[in-house]
């Protein structure tokens, strides 16, 4: 059945691809109508039988096509669709109302995934015919600049608000040119900033019930049953999340990679004001606005890049300055078509207008192409969004462990959401290896006419990975919410980057033994802890959040786990990374080990590895070991009469054994030691310096064990006579260590009183 | 009978002086390491005096040969708790005990070892002793000469002296002299003027 309604009139429209809900500024006139036809609207939706009657009623009455746009035809073939409109959809057109066509049009037709190609016409030419050319000009070559990471020096987790800090850790990518566009940001009114994704994704029932719900529905088990909570977000808040794993990875693999918007949480404010726009109560951080402010922001960029005069008004500009950025890189710094690409992200929605109600059961993800500008990088650009696709696919599926969500999205223990329209069929919930219907879906490879990749010069794509409006019946939203979920995904596009240009990725999980620090030896029983320090070589370790025994909080699945070779008990113990920021590639993560020491005197080998702790996962990399030595300890007090300098070597003798030297720090003439062995049982510890003569008494492992050495032995007889008489008068008055027995730098009368007190003593046998 | 007795004083004392001038007239530089050490400036009819160094293990470190800190001294033994014997022979024509005079010089280091102790036949009566400074260590220390002087009986058997080491300190000797005493030599003459006495007395 038919809904034929007419649509509000716009005055203005801030709308951009990405989420679909859109910030409407019309006339008041405009609202009412709107609001008044909203719910004809929605019941209209959900009761579509065609994809030319979806098409239709979002054109009418979704708000975002000018009054008197109407479909003239609807054209399929096969997986291709063709919308023409009328020429009332020319009024006030530009990139961004082309985009938000496409966007709407798209997600009419979002029940359709078999549509792989979207074409949305007037008079049968392309939108973009009727778009300003582009007048951006060929930049000559300049010089091969650094990306823009920083060296990394080694770092230990980093600050998730910063951009990555990572060097190269594989060649695979070099020479390859990477130019990354996360969403959108906020754009510049004449009072205030403007999100393109304007409405929160997600709920926020506390402060943002939805329209007409002071709370949410006892049938929304997964919310309030299951305490299944997540913060509200923007989707253009989001996606930068993402990119900054796919940043990370692309640097580490060598590429030359570039973002066009500012990663940095932590760079401040964009001074609006000094840079021309002249409200003073402009203040936004950053890293919150488009494209064109933080290319602006960063200096260095032509003004053609960021403020083309090609189009009027901030979100026609900041669309082509993403793909005019990725250009500006490809030919000033010497790249070319064939070893460059823009990797444009988005999420995606399937509501549209201005309703804040769940209206579609649209889930999974699915990337577009154009390139209608430039002809020749088409059948590139598709073959780059089928790379991509197909790894975020099977990473999602093979890799990610999202079995977490299943009995959030449970279709046969949780109640049916009750905002579950049966004109979608049958719920069947979310499985992780579950079937066509139930697993993560691939929406496949689809073009349409979106600015991003429309005016690039190389291979380029934008992804919708998932549709963050479908929180009600997938887990999509509440996957996007889980770090280790994007660094998943990121490590995906990642392998269909490699994968486009034909080179061979690295290992999604790898780790080598950056340090092993433990004590030497230990005492029989003893407790004890060391450190082991892994430096990731795949995807980054980091912490996420999800459902756990009824609560939604923090985890992680990267863990050291103790081998079953470890000979301290530490078998199959597993240590959480720390909870301290992401390790992307080349980063260090440190894990302090506690171990219990085996009770009979040994050397003892502990053994541990990298654990991805989950279904997808498993032990990797290099295994960490150390050897450590059980052994007994005896300790007590050296005591030197007339000793005052500070060090001595004191050799040791157990039972006679061999000789243990220690190098003893003196105080007074009285130092501390500790010796270990492996011997189990003790009867006589022998003591002697250079020095003196050898003292041998009763020891024991239990009680402190005190030496006194007699001073004046100086050729090493264990006895005092003139031979040593000898020797210390040769250095009488010089600075002769050999001589020196109180240790003061000068051999003198204090050492002979010494040696005379000692005279023609002999030392213990050893 | 006076003459009778005067005739045998001045044999007696001829023979005695021979006797004593034969076995104490020897001298042990030590300027090598040999054990035993042989004499220079033996002066006895009847055999040569030996030395034998007992050189205790746990004190003594043995014979040296120069140490500058020990100044000119060359060759010297650091017997420590051990000991010198020196066997002097005897005159074997002497068939009874003859009293007489023995003089002895030991040289030794005088720091941290000590002086030795000299020991002598059972019967000797020491007359003097005497400690002289020969030579000052040029670091510390010195060479010191203790001079002894023993009335003796002399008799055929050979003469045995020990010098031991200082049994806390030990002792360090350089040289050893066993030289002729005046009182010897006076003895001497007066057997000899016995004679001449008893000669004059036949004559007239």
């Amino acid at each position: 059945m038919k809904i034929i309604a007419a649509a509000p009139q716009v005055a203005v429209v801030f709308a951009t691809k990405g989420g679909k809900k859109r910030m409407v500024k019309g006339c008041v006139m405009a609202s009412v109508l709107a609001l008044a036809l909203a719910l004809v609207a929605m019941s209209g939706a959900a009761m579509a039988q065609t994809p030319a009657d979806a098409v239709t009623q979002v054109v009418l009455t979704s708000g975002v096509f000018p009054t008197g746009t109407t479909v003239v035809n609807v054209a399929i073939d096969g997986g291709s669709i063709t919308v023409d409109l009328s020429p009332e959809a020319l009024f006030g057109f530009g990139d961004a109302v082309s985009d938000a066509y496409v966007e709407a049009i798209n997600g009419a037709l979002e029940q359709w995934p078999e549509f792989k190609s979207i074409e949305v016409t007037v008079g049968g030419q392309p939108l973009w015919k009727y778009l300003p050319p582009s007048t951006q000009p060929n930049y000559a070559p300049v010089h091969r600049m650094q990306p823009m990471g920083e060296s990394n020096p080694g770092l230990g987790a980093q600050n998730p608000l910063k951009p990555p800090v990572v060097s190269p850790q594989s060649s695979e990518l070099t020479g390859k040119l990477v130019v990354l566009h996360p969403s959108h940001g906020a754009y510049a009114g004449t009072s205030d900033w403007y999100r393109a994704q304007r409405t929160l994704c997600g709920p926020n029932p506390v402060t943002n019930p939805p329209a007409g719900l002071s709370s949410y529905q006892p049938s929304d088990y997964y919310y309030w049953t299951m305490g299944f909570k997540w913060p509200q977000y923007y989707e253009d808040d989001m996606s930068p999340e993402t990119i900054r794993f796919l940043y990370a990875y692309c640097l580490a693999a060598g590429a030359a990679t570039y973002c066009s918007r500012d990663l940095d949480k932590t760079d401040g404010n964009f001074d609006a004001v000094g840079y021309g726009y002249p409200s003073a109560s402009f203040t936004l951080p950053k890293w919150m606005t488009a494209s064109k402010y933080a290319l602006q922001d960063r200096g260095g960029i032509p003004s053609t890049v960021w403020q083309t005069t090609d189009v009027t008004g901030e979100s026609n500009i900041d669309l082509r300055a993403r793909a005019y950025y990725a250009n500006w890189l490809m030919q000033t710094l010497g790249y070319n078509y064939t070893n460059s690409v823009s990797f444009s992200l988005h999420s995606n929605a399937a509501t549209t207008g201005s309703g804040s109600t769940l209206q579609s059961q649209a889930r999974g993800t699915e990337n577009y192409w154009y390139n209608a500008q430039y002809p020749t990088e088409q059948a590139n650009s598709q073959a780059f969004c089928t790379a991509t696709e197909n790894a975020v696919i099977s990473a999602i599926r093979t890799q990610y462990d999202g079995t977490w969500a299943e009995t959030m999205y449970n279709a046969t223990t949780n109640p049916v959401p009750q905002e579950w329209n049966t004109s979608y069929g049958t719920y069947r919930g979310y499985k992780q290896d579950g079937d066509t219907n139930t697993r993560w879906q691939d929406r496949g490879v689809k073009t349409s006419n979106f600015g991003e990749i429309r005016e690039c010069k190389m291979p380029a794509q934008l992804m919708e990975l998932l549709f963050h409006d479908d929180w009600k019946f997938y887990p999509d939203q509440a996957f996007h919410q889980d770090a280790i979920f994007r660094s998943t995904v990121a490590w995906g596009m990642y392998t269909g980057i490699c994968n486009f240009f034909g080179v061979t990725p690295k290992p999604r999980m790898a780790a080598n033994v950056a340090s092993v620090s433990f004590p030497q030896s230990v005492k029989p029983g003893q407790v004890f802890n060391g450190t082991i320090c892994m430096k990731n070589q795949g995807q980054a370790w980091t912490w996420g959040n999800k459902w756990v025994s009824g609560v939604y909080g923090p985890y992680t699945v990267w863990k050291l786990k103790g081998e079953t070779s470890d000979q301290f008990g530490g078998a199959g113990t597993k240590i959480q990374l720390a909870n301290d920021g992401y390790y992307y590639p080349g980063d260090t993560a440190t894990f302090t080990v506690t171990l219990i020491a085996p009770s009979t005197p040994g050397i003892y080998t502990t053994c541990w590895r990298m654990l991805k702790d989950d279904a997808k996962g498993g032990s990797f990399g290099d295994i960490a070991q150390a050897q450590i030595s059980v052994e007994n300890q005896i300790s007590g007090t050296v005591t030197i009469p007339g000793f005052v300098g500070a060090l001595r070597d004191v050799t040791f003798s157990i039972d006679g054994g061999a000789p243990i030297t220690k190098t003893l720090v003196f105080s007074g003439g009285v130092a501390s030691y500790t010796l270990t062995t492996q011997v189990s049982s003790i009867q006589k510890l022998s003591a002697k310096t250079a020095w003196t003569l050898r003292q041998k008494v009763n020891a024991s492992f239990d009680s402190p064990v005190n030496f006194t050495l007699a001073g004046g032995d100086l050729n090493g007889t264990n006895s005092i006579n003139v031979a040593d008489y000898n020797i210390l008068l040769a250095n009488m008055n010089k600075s002769a260590a050999v001589a020196d027995i109180n240790g003061d730098g000068i051999v003198n009368s204090v050492d002979y009183s010494i040696m005379k007190t000692n005279w023609l003593k002999a030392g213990d046998p050893q | 009978m006076k003459a009778t007795v005067l005739i045998v004083a001045a044999i007696a004392a001829i023979l005695f002086t021979t006797t004593l001038a034969g076995a104490s007239s020897a001298m042990w530089t030590f300027a090598t390491s040999d054990n035993p050490a042989s004499a220079t400036g033996v002066v006895n009819p009847w055999g040569a005096p030996t030395a034998a160094i007992n050189v205790d293990a746990d004190s003594g470190t043995g014979w040296y040969d120069t140490v500058p800190e020990y100044g000119s001294a060359q060759g010297w033994w650091d017997i420590g708790f051990g000991s010198i014997v020196l066997t002097l022979p005897g005159a074997t024509e002497l068939t009874s005990q003859v009293a007489g005079i023995l003089a002895l010089d030991v040289i030794y280091w005088n720091d941290l070892s000590q002086a030795p102790t000299v020991t002598i036949e059972s019967g000797a009566t020491l007359l003097s002793k005497d400690t002289v400074l020969v030579e000052a260590g040029p670091v510390m220390g010195g060479w010191y000469k203790d001079s002894y002087l023993w009335e003796v009986a002399l008799r055929n058997a050979p003469q045995t002296i020990t010098i031991t080491g200082d049994q806390l300190s030990g002792s360090q000797i350089d040289q050893i002299n066993v030289t002729p005493e005046p009182s010897g030599i006076i003895a001497l003459c007066t057997g000899i003027f016995g004679l001449v006495g008893l000669t004059r007395r036949r004559r007239a």
